[in-house]
């Protein structure tokens, strides 16, 4: 079931991230390993992209490339018609907070922290005042289905139900698009189940870009572009939408 | 810079992760806290073992200052005498009973070098002549008369009355021991073993000249070599003085004649300083007059002593007066402690430095346990701090975070032990300390019951060296945490 | 044999923690060390300057000069018995010694001064002369004449070739008094007596203090104090069939022991101390280990591993760790011990000014290469193993299914 937004065409066509002949080498004390090797990708609004690949591939290297935790050693990451690889340390870190959202397969909240309060420590690294803060953050995660679970910590939350606060946390910026990286890997499947209607819901009403990197077939399943990476490269890249 | 609300978050955080890990916010509490108990105990000790030096040579033998004339600080000379009554004109502008003055009160001396002589031993000492009444003023020695050995210069003999040292007693064979009936049942009530006491029953009586020749005859009744606190015990209460004892003094007078004086010992005093209780010897100045061949007026030394307000003990705050004084007497020397009592003098000097050296060297101990500690409990979190990070938080946050946690237990551990420190130096400040176990310090001039105090100074350098241990020891966690590479940190097990 | 590889392997994966370990045993030993060598080397040196070259570290006395040092307790003067004494193991040299306290008087000053004895150097007692002349020159054997230290004559303003008077109590209540030519001035080790000394040849004071060839004692000084035990027991086996005994300066003066027994005290707290804080550190650091490396224990016991060969590889890796603190302080201490050995610190000013008031030079030697190093080395390791054994009961807790449960 295709329910396409009606976008306008300059929307549709924008372009949110280019790759260009991304290469990527780790040198550790006695192996090289060439993570990434001639990667040519663009992303647009709106995706909701799967990067699969067997283990060793390059994906958790690429969503790092992506989101400006690491920089590749050839080629150009061009997000918003913005060239980001030459970015200082504080640009691109400002970059991050404004732009993107991540969702890690763990470790994604302070365990000192309540809920809420994770989901406000986002916001309170930025702008955003007292009131704004506590407002967004139960908007937040209202709309992930935790409202009766706002003052609990992450001990007293179940796997998904933890995950479900990272996804309100990469949210509460604004983000343009949310990176998650293996996201679902700790889960049972009707965590997953739920934690992808919530991240599918938000992709269409909201318009939010997602780039998962992911082995989980049920995650694939719901994907409406699936690009698949080995050995540094792209395979294939099959797009439903386009279809 | 941080913004404020940032930092009041950032704060919070760092407290709600000191609790966390219990075990290892306790064991950096505990050190810092066993730190500081041992540095600020140890230091307050060390300032009231020199306080009291300082204050014994002052109160009790030398005074703030003196004045001598010039010619007797180089050769001490019978006749290098000054006139009192220069001095005492002088003197008076700076004294006001009531008021504010710097001078609280000055006394007069004429000093005599002679040698000493009883029936049994004899020792050069130093011949001080008095004006009781005027001495009390600027020396609490006749608080240091020994309970029934006599008075201070109150008795009535028909010879000179002296006041003589308890060491000096000792050297001159007056000071002698013997078991009475009384001071063996005051033995027996302070813990004398029943058996040794009432082997001691047939030693009762005899007069001992020396400590030596009694414990010789306590260990041929005994059969043993007594020790501990039995021999202790023994030793204090067989003392007892010959009563009224007669020294003969010779010395050359001012004609440079050789003359002799026979006194009697009207007082024994016992200070916490052998050297001045062997050397010094207390006469009236009218009973020298006569054999010496000086007049009343002249003297050799005045003694002063300042008023408390000024806190004289510290020579900073005297160099004024001290000065005013001397450009009144231009052709008499006025000396202060530099001079008087030197010893006293470099105990004043080394007293901050040396603790400074003691504490410096306990916490940076500390420190490194510290420290490790500190960076094992941040390390744990690395991937936090990872993740952080890639949401945005900056360097110079995360920064913040570990040092405020840093900051925090060693507050707490620095406040508590402050705290027990302070109560323990309360405590011992008024009944003191002996830390020399059995063993006393009194060869050294020195008191063995030391009361600890701590000065303003001492205690700010405590605070200030363990906010720096708290700054230090975050150094390493913080280095460790902001060289990751933030992709290590936020890796996930498959990848 | 595996489990001494493992442990040093395991030292290099956790290099900071292994660096700051060693250095908190590294500096606290290397004060306590230096702290302790110190403290031994300036008493030695107080001793042996006030004492040792100057009353001997021992003295054969008369059986009651020990009780009462009056000079009518004095002993016979004989050669024999210097001899005799002289040839015993570990004595550097036998000494006459007669002392006694006078008034001095030069034209018109006096002042009460201590009349010592003073031997030339003889073939018979092979006397060591610790006296460093001035002016003038030393006494001869049975000089008439006297020396002064060189402070008493600066007072008394005396030069050579000057007389004084010295009045004081001789033997049997005789009334000694004298007139004495000035041969020279000198100056001894014993800086508290510098400014009263005058020294006198026996035979001068014997005939002075009217004693019919008697003296006050022997000193004796020893070519290594350390032996004064010894040499005291083979001495008291040469004369125990006379009336005479022998003691050493300890029995003689028992307050300076006290004195030096105190500040010794007062060190060894603070080194205690110091020793409590790294136990605690290392105890600290050893459960953290612990607790850090909890999976891979868990692991290696379920792969077969026994507790008690965990402990083990702890163990070697906690005193390994600690050694190599122990050989840094030492590398360090030693040369710097021995070189204040030789070249100790000399104080200036109202530092010195204290010392002399004292009595002693103000010089602060080391004490050499003495046992204490070992010791405080014992207290270490000793230290450090039961911090580490303390540790111990955490690995006897560990539960396999605790630890390798996948969180």
């Amino acid at each position: 079931m295709n329910i396409k937004k009606e976008l306008s065409k300059s929307e549709q066509s924008e372009k949110v991230i280019i790759l260009k002949d991304l290469y990527k080498t780790y040198h550790s004390s006695e192996v090289e390993v060439h993570a990434l090797n001639g990667i040519n990708l663009h992303f647009n609004r709106g995706e909701f992209t799967a990067i699969v690949g067997p283990s060793g591939s390059g994906k958790t290297t690429l969503l790092n490339l992506i989101g400006g935790l690491d920089n590749p050693d050839k080629g150009d990451i061009i997000i918003n018609n913005q060239s980001i690889i030459n970015l200082k340390e504080k640009e691109i870190t400002e970059f991050r907070k404004r732009n993107i959202g991540f969702i890690f397969q763990s470790y994604n909240l302070l365990p000192v922290l309540t809920a809420r309060e994770n989901t406000e420590l986002v916001m309170m690294l930025q702008d955003y005042t007292d009131s704004e803060c506590k407002n967004r953050a139960e908007e937040l995660l209202k709309e992930v289905g935790l409202e009766n679970r706002m003052n609990d910590r992450p001990s007293k939350l179940s796997g998904g139900q933890q995950q479900r606060v990272a996804v309100a946390r990469a949210l509460a910026s604004k983000p343009q698009f949310i990176l998650a990286d293996e996201p679902t890997a700790n889960l049972d499947s009707k965590s997953t189940e739920g934690l992808l209607s919530i991240m599918g819901k938000l992709n269409k009403e909201e318009n939010i870009t997602f780039i998962f990197s992911t082995h989980d077939q049920r995650v694939v399943k719901k994907a409406r572009r699936i690009i698949k990476i080995e050995d540094g490269k792209v395979i294939s890249d099959e797009n439903i939408d386009k279809l | 810079m941080i913004k404020m609300k940032n930092i009041k978050v950032l704060t919070s955080i760092a407290a709600k992760n000191i609790q966390r890990n219990k075990s290892k916010s306790r064991i950096i509490i505990l050190s810092i806290m066993i730190g500081t108990i041992a540095g600020t105990f140890i230091s307050a000790l060390m300032t009231g073992m020199y306080n009291q030096k300082v204050h014994d040579s002052i109160y009790t033998e030398c005074a703030h200052l003196q004045i001598v004339s010039k010619s007797y600080l180089s050769d001490e000379d019978i006749n290098s005498t000054f006139s009192a009554q220069k001095a005492e004109s002088v003197l008076k502008k700076y004294q006001n009973p009531g008021k504010n003055a710097p001078i609280q009160a000055f006394s007069e001396q004429t000093i005599i070098l002679s040698m000493a002589q009883t029936a049994r031993g004899n020792a050069g000492i130093k011949l001080t002549g008095i004006i009781p009444e005027e001495e009390k003023k600027v020396s609490d020695l006749y608080t240091k008369i020994i309970p029934g050995t006599g008075s201070y210069f109150s008795s009535k003999t028909s010879l000179p009355e002296v006041v003589i040292g308890d060491k000096l007693a000792e050297i001159l064979r007056i000071k002698n021991y013997r078991i009475t009936e009384k001071n063996l049942a005051e033995m027996l009530h302070n813990g004398l073993d029943k058996d040794i006491a009432a082997k001691l029953n047939s030693l009762k009586n005899i007069r001992y000249i020396t400590k030596k020749k009694l414990e010789k005859a306590i260990k041929a009744v005994t059969g043993q070599k007594v020790q501990g606190k039995a021999i202790s015990l023994i030793r204090k209460y067989s003392i007892y003085y010959g009563h009224m004892a007669k020294i003969t003094f010779s010395f050359t007078n001012t004609a440079g004649e050789l003359s002799f004086l026979s006194c009697r010992v009207g007082g024994i005093f016992k200070t916490s300083n052998t050297f001045f209780d062997q050397s010094e010897v207390f006469i009236r100045q009218q009973d020298l007059l006569k054999e010496t061949g000086l007049t009343a007026n002249k003297i050799h030394k005045t003694k002063i002593l300042l008023n408390k307000n000024l806190k004289p003990d510290n020579l900073k705050n005297i160099q004024p007066i001290e000065q005013e004084i001397q450009s009144s007497l231009p052709k008499l020397k006025v000396l202060d402690i530099r001079n008087t009592s030197p010893d006293a003098y470099s105990f004043q000097l080394m007293s901050l430095p040396s603790t400074f050296i003691i504490l410096f060297i306990i916490y940076l101990v500390i420190s490194f346990g510290i420290a490790n500690t500190m960076t094992m409990a941040v390390m744990e979190r690395i991937k936090e701090f990872g993740m952080l990070r890639s949401i945005g938080m900056s360097k110079k946050e995360i920064r913040y975070m570990i040092m405020a946690e840093s900051l925090i237990l060693i507050a707490i551990g620095a406040l508590i032990g402050i705290f027990i420190s302070v109560i323990i130096i309360i405590i011992t400040s008024h009944t003191g300390i002996n830390i020399f176990g059995s063993s006393s310090l009194e060869s050294f001039g020195m008191n063995s019951l030391i009361y600890p105090s701590i000065t303003p100074e001492l205690f700010i350098i405590i605070v200030i060296m363990t906010g720096i241990v708290g700054i230090v020891t975050a150094i390493s966690p913080i280095n460790k945490v902001l060289k990751i590479k933030l992709t290590n940190a936020t890796k996930g097990v498959l990848s | 044999m595996k489990l001494y590889k493992i442990a040093f392997r395991n030292i290099t994966r956790n290099k900071r923690r292994t660096i700051s370990t060693t250095l908190s045993i590294f500096i606290a030993l290397i004060f306590a060390i230096f702290i302790r060598s110190l403290q031994e080397g300036t008493y030695d040196a107080m001793i042996a300057q006030s004492i040792g070259e100057t009353f001997g570290y021992l003295q054969i006395q008369g059986k009651d000069y020990f009780d009462d040092h009056s000079i009518d307790n004095a002993i016979n003067f004989s050669p024999d018995l210097l001899k005799k004494i002289h040839t015993t193991e570990g004595v550097k040299s036998v000494t006459p010694h007669i002392e006694a306290g006078a008034l001095v008087s030069s034209e018109n000053k006096s002042k009460p001064v201590m009349v010592i004895s003073l031997s030339p150097d003889s073939v018979d007692t092979n006397f060591i002369n610790h006296m460093k002349l001035i002016s003038g020159k030393m006494l001869s054997k049975d000089d008439n004449g006297v020396m002064l230290s060189g402070q008493l004559a600066k007072y008394l303003n005396i030069n050579y070739g000057d007389t004084i008077v010295l009045t004081g109590q001789g033997y049997h209540g005789y009334s000694a008094a004298g007139l004495f030519p000035v041969k020279g001035t000198l100056n001894s080790s014993n800086v508290q007596i510098n400014n009263k000394l005058i020294c006198m040849s026996v035979k001068g004071m014997q005939q002075w203090l009217n004693l019919p060839n008697l003296i006050n004692y022997i000193a004796i000084d020893l070519i290594n104090p350390k032996n004064i035990k010894f040499v005291q027991k083979n001495i008291e086996k040469k004369i125990s069939e006379s009336p005479l005994i022998v003691k050493n300066w300890k029995e003689i003066n028992p307050d300076i022991e006290r004195g030096i027994n105190a500040d010794r005290n007062g060190g060894k707290s603070i080194i205690y101390l110091l020793y409590i804080i790294v136990f605690f550190g290392i105890f600290g650091t050893t459960l953290m280990t612990i607790n850090e490396r909890k999976k891979e224990f868990c692991v290696n016991m379920a792969i077969g591993m026994k507790k008690n060969q965990i402990k083990k590889i702890l163990f070697i890796e906690m005193m390994a760790t600690c050694f190599l603190g122990i050989i840094l302080a030492l590398v360090i201490d030693i040369p710097l011990i021995l070189y204040l050995t030789i070249h100790p610190i000399i104080f200036t000013g109202n530092a010195a000014a204290a010392f002399i008031k004292l009595g002693y030079a103000p010089i602060m030697p080391c004490g050499g290469l003495t046992p204490f190093i070992w010791y405080q080395t014992g207290y270490v390791i000793l230290m450090v193993s039961i911090a580490v054994m303390f540790s111990f009961r955490k690995i006897n807790k560990l539960k396999i299914s605790e630890s390798l449960h996948i969180s």
